[in-house]
């Protein structure tokens, strides 16, 4: 991900005109299905930004969901997305906005536009929203996690936090944030005790990214390592930290110059992406994994999530078009189903 | 170093043969002080040159981008007004066109691109348009063509000034100063201008305003001419530009940025003129900077820069009455950094051979040129054309060309993704116009094909974006212009029309290229009577695909925008001139790129006063 924002700011020095979003209006024309529960939702980056619902079944797709509902373009970039109750929390990091909607419906119900930085994942605790915000992106001293008050909906502190907080997990009064380190790198952890908002760090690998939390009660930490070009290249790992005292308890490390991305936890196993090839490795492993359950071939791998035996990749292809969601069957490895979402499909989430 | 002490040893051998040569002629000096790009007159002979002359140029607004778009058949796509701008010309990229300044390829070192609205137009004295392959005249970058922005250096004609001055609407200031004199032997030209806008236009039926899209822009030029005698002829140019834009916001809630340019460029000519040699020797000094600030608000930025040195020497020799032969050699050093480019150095020598011979009614030129690099292997470029006049309504081209655009720093040299091993992008490219001119009416077509190989873009990797040659692209199309021009007793009417039509496709894909569009086409009707004069100017622009895929859902509307404009001409001279204009009058609601929304009607007044 930071190289696609690498690769934005190298649009800008270009002086190319970095694709913005639009779309025609012909594009709104399909009307909404109703309900959007039951079903997977694909967020695009963009631009233009878009969410995609895919039935559970597979058998109903619809793209530009909240367009078409609301009559209205998201802004770009979409980064995330956070579920809460009944509410999905739409999180662009260009436009410093988060849009709130009805999960099950996209119809819109609010926004925050104020108080936040290139935010860019959010969770909830104790009816309050946790955002990571970037500031800008080069200045290491400006970073910070934006507690909103959820019923108005309003930033009401921040907290300061280390360079490029990126995903944000809430778990048991505490709030967990990993610091990839925005256009820089970070190696750190921060844990804040939603009580007091005091923060403490745990040190993990270079980059560290996605974050789950396990069956076990063990936290999973996916660190990519510093790429090559940096001049100063370092392991890639993934760190299982002790809840209970924040320790770190076990960490694997990865070959030298191999760069895994895309980790997701589904069902006592941890999925990540190797050289577009999905490995599987049990929550209680003590080794990384070997053989990869799936090859992705050539695609360009954005995105991944695995929900009841399927996989789910999407692929953004030249990142100028639209994208697709590839669906796998994890056991077999084999493609089950094809859907052609939005442009830059990174996230995917089980409604 | 090796290859610059090589190039200024060979250029001392050339001066001593030739300086012997002691055959006066003065007539061919006049010929040669005028330009600094003398390609254009004599080696363009069989390809399409437009010259957009000052009674143009005074009723554009000063950015580079509005005056072609409306005068040109060149596509600009635009990033709301005043904003980024890049061109397609016959379908090619922003890099495959090469913008020149009196004759020096000014093209950023950096992107390999110029941004048109970074250059104002008030103070050159030409701006030309060449289409097609010029390569081997003109280096990197021109493939789809060149536009070329000239200062003329004139002997003899005194003390003269002129001010322009123009306000229009969103506050927009327009103002330029030119003061030249000179003597038989001297002659000195300074021209200052500023630019500056609130650009805080009203989006066309929408409650919604461009915002943060403030600029300024102002520049200086300065060129000197000294005759050293009948057979010698020194010219310096000089030229310095700093620009601050902010670049207007899509949403409101985004953080504000800006942008700034700083570039100057100075070069040295010295002409020497014995009797069948022409002698041309060349020293150019080019420094382009930016600064991007990400938050406006901020101290930090990023930044970009390159300094560039330019020598160069060319031998024309009469080798018959009615052909020439010329020889050139030279050498382009640059060094450049930025944030995430490390410093790097990079040195090119050139070798170009050129004849043409002329006939009654036919005439053919050729171009041949290498350069040698050790960052890439470069390819043999040239260009071979033929022109044969049947009669005097009748004329019909024939030109072919191999024409590159090297990899720029970017490519080659950005952290972590540059690409050492890149290779230039090349195009081979043919072309066949036909011209039929009658005292009122002047028509040229001119059909081209363009395979572009190599092309270099930037793909996603595992884990990071690399510049590749990747893309094979072919463009074909037909460019066409139809001119009309009446005069009864005081009333004259006249009308000139351009029309393009372009297929740009890749042919790995089978998908056209995003940002061209089949159709563009651009009008002015104009009528003048005695003083006052009246036009109307259109520009249309067909739909274009703004996803690679070609989407038909992420399509951009087709647009026309009309534009109405009087002068009145006050004083015994005609010296003072008035003028009024009203720019799109019907209110078109269109965007350039998606989500960049234009203005709808408004207004500009000038006064341009020569004394």
């Amino acid at each position: 991900m930071r190289n696609l924002f690498k690769l934005l700011t190298f649009g800008l020095s270009l002086a190319l005109l970095a694709t913005s979003c639009s779309s025609d209006d012909d594009s709104n024309q399909t009307q909404p299905l109703g309900d959007y529960e039951n079903g997977i939702i694909v967020s695009a980056e963009g631009g233009p930004s878009s969410i995609s619902f895919i039935s559970n079944d597979l058998s109903i797709a619809q793209n530009n969901v909240y367009s078409t509902v609301n009559e209205e373009e998201l802004g770009v970039y979409l980064q995330s997305i956070g579920f809460n109750g009944n509410q999905a929390f739409i999180v662009t990091d260009n436009t410093n906005a988060i849009i709130i909607v009805n999960r099950y419906t996209f119809e819109k119900e609010g926004s925050i536009t104020t108080g936040l930085a290139t935010p860019r994942y959010i969770d909830f605790a104790n009816g309050k929203a946790y955002v990571s915000n970037w500031g800008d992106g080069f200045d290491p001293n400006d970073d910070f996690i934006a507690v909103v008050d959820l019923s108005s909906n309003t930033v009401e502190t921040t907290i300061d936090v280390s360079e490029g907080p990126e995903r944000i997990l809430a778990e048991n009064g505490k709030v967990y944030v990993s610091h990839k380190g925005g256009y820089g790198s970070n190696n750190v952890i921060s844990v804040i005790d939603t009580a007091n908002n005091e923060v403490s760090t745990i040190s993990v690998g270079d980059v560290p990214d996605e974050m789950f939390v396990g069956d076990s009660g063990d936290l999973f930490v996916l660190s990519e390592g510093k790429a090559a070009w940096t001049g100063d290249e370092t392991v890639a790992s993934i760190s299982k930290i002790d809840m209970s005292d924040n320790s770190v308890v076990q960490t694997l490390t990865f070959t030298n110059g191999v760069h895994p991305s895309q980790m997701y936890y589904d069902n006592g196993a941890v999925y990540y992406i190797l050289n577009n090839e999905v490995f599987e490795m049990n929550e209680a492993a003590t080794s990384l994994p070997t053989t990869s359950i799936v090859n992705l071939g050539t695609i360009t791998a954005y995105g991944m999530a695995v929900n009841n035996g399927n996989l789910y990749i999407t692929d953004a292809k030249d990142f100028a078009s639209l994208g697709n969601l590839l669906v796998y069957d994890v056991n077999t490895g084999s493609l089950i189903d094809t859907f052609e979402v939005g442009v830059n499909p990174s996230k995917i989430y089980f409604n | 170093m090796k290859q610059i002490f090589l190039f200024i040893f060979s250029i001392f051998c050339w001066s001593n043969i030739w300086s012997q040569s002691t055959l006066d002629s003065l007539q061919q000096l006049e010929e040669i002080v005028l330009t600094a790009d003398k390609y254009l007159k004599s080696f363009s002979n069989t390809q399409t040159v437009s010259v957009l002359k000052d009674s143009v140029l005074r009723r554009n607004a000063s950015s580079l981008t509005q005056l072609l778009n409306y005068n040109s058949t060149i596509y600009f796509k635009e990033n709301g007004l005043g904003m980024v701008s890049s061109p397609a010309f016959r379908g090619t990229t922003a890099q495959q066109t090469t913008v020149t300044w009196n004759g020096i390829n000014i093209n950023s070192q950096l992107n390999g691109q110029t941004d048109f609205n970074t250059i104002n137009i008030r103070n050159f004295d030409e701006v030309n348009v060449r289409s097609g392959g010029g390569s081997a005249l003109y280096g990197s970058g021109a493939i789809g063509g060149s536009i070329h922005l000239n200062n003329h250096i004139k002997f003899d004609k005194g003390f003269e000034n002129t001010i322009y001055t123009a306000y229009g609407s969103f506050n927009t200031i327009d103002l330029a100063l030119e003061t030249s004199y000179a003597s038989d032997r001297f002659s000195v030209d300074i021209g200052i201008s500023r630019t500056s806008s609130d650009n805080d236009y009203d989006f066309v039926d929408s409650d919604k305003t461009n915002t943060n899209g403030n600029y300024y822009n102002q520049s200086l030029s300065a060129n000197f001419g000294y005759k050293l005698n009948a057979r010698n002829i020194l010219k310096l140019y000089s030229y310095l530009y700093d620009g601050e834009r902010h670049f207007s916001l899509i949403s409101p809630t985004e953080t504000p940025t800006k942008y700034q340019d700083f570039n100057y460029r100075t070069m040295l000519e010295w002409v020497g003129l014995y009797g069948r040699t022409t002698s041309t020797f060349k020293m150019a000094y080019l420094s382009e900077r930016y600064k991007y600030f990400e938050n406006i608000n901020s101290e930090n930025f990023s930044f970009g820069e390159a300094k560039t040195l330019v020598g160069k020497y060319d031998l024309d020799y009469k080798l018959l009455r009615n052909a020439t032969l010329q020889a050139v050699i030279d050498i382009t050093h640059t060094s450049g950094e930025g944030t995430s480019i490390k410093h790097n150095k990079r040195t090119i020598s050139g070798f170009s051979i050129l004849f043409k011979q002329q006939f009654q009614s036919f005439l053919y030129e050729a171009a041949l040129r290498q350069e040698i690099t050790n960052n890439y292997e470069s390819p043999l470029l040239y260009s071979f054309g033929l022109r044969y006049n049947a009669g005097e309504h009748y004329a019909i081209n024939l030109n072919t060309s191999k024409n590159f655009r090297i990899p720029n720093y970017n490519d080659l040299y950005w952290q972590g993704s540059g690409n050492p091993n890149l290779k230039p992008e090349t195009s081979f490219q043919i072309e066949l116009g036909q011209e039929l001119s009658f005292k009122h009416i002047v028509f040229r077509a001119t059909g081209f094909y363009n395979n572009i190989t190599d092309m270099i873009r930037w793909v996603p990797t595992t884990t990071l974006w690399k510049p590749i040659n990747t893309d094979h692209v072919v463009t074909y199309g037909l460019e066409s212009e139809f001119d009309l021009n009446f005069n009864i007793k005081s009333h004259q009417l006249s009308f000139e029309g351009g029309y393009a039509y372009t297929i740009s496709k890749n042919q790995d894909t089978k998908k056209y290229l995003i940002y061209v569009p089949k159709h563009k086409a651009s009008a002015v009707f104009e009528y003048q009577y005695k003083r006052a004069a009246f036009y109307y100017q259109m520009l249309f622009v067909g739909e274009v695909f703004t996803l690679s895929d070609n989407n038909s859902q992420y399509i951009l509307d087709a647009y026309s925008v009309s534009n109405i404009g009087a002068e009145y001409a006050l004083g015994a001279q005609q010296q003072f001139v008035l003028g009024a204009q009203a720019k799109n009058i019907f209110n078109e609601n269109y965007q350039s790129v998606a989500n960049r929304f234009m203005p709808g009607i408004h207004y500009n007044f000038y006064i341009n006063f020569n004394f």
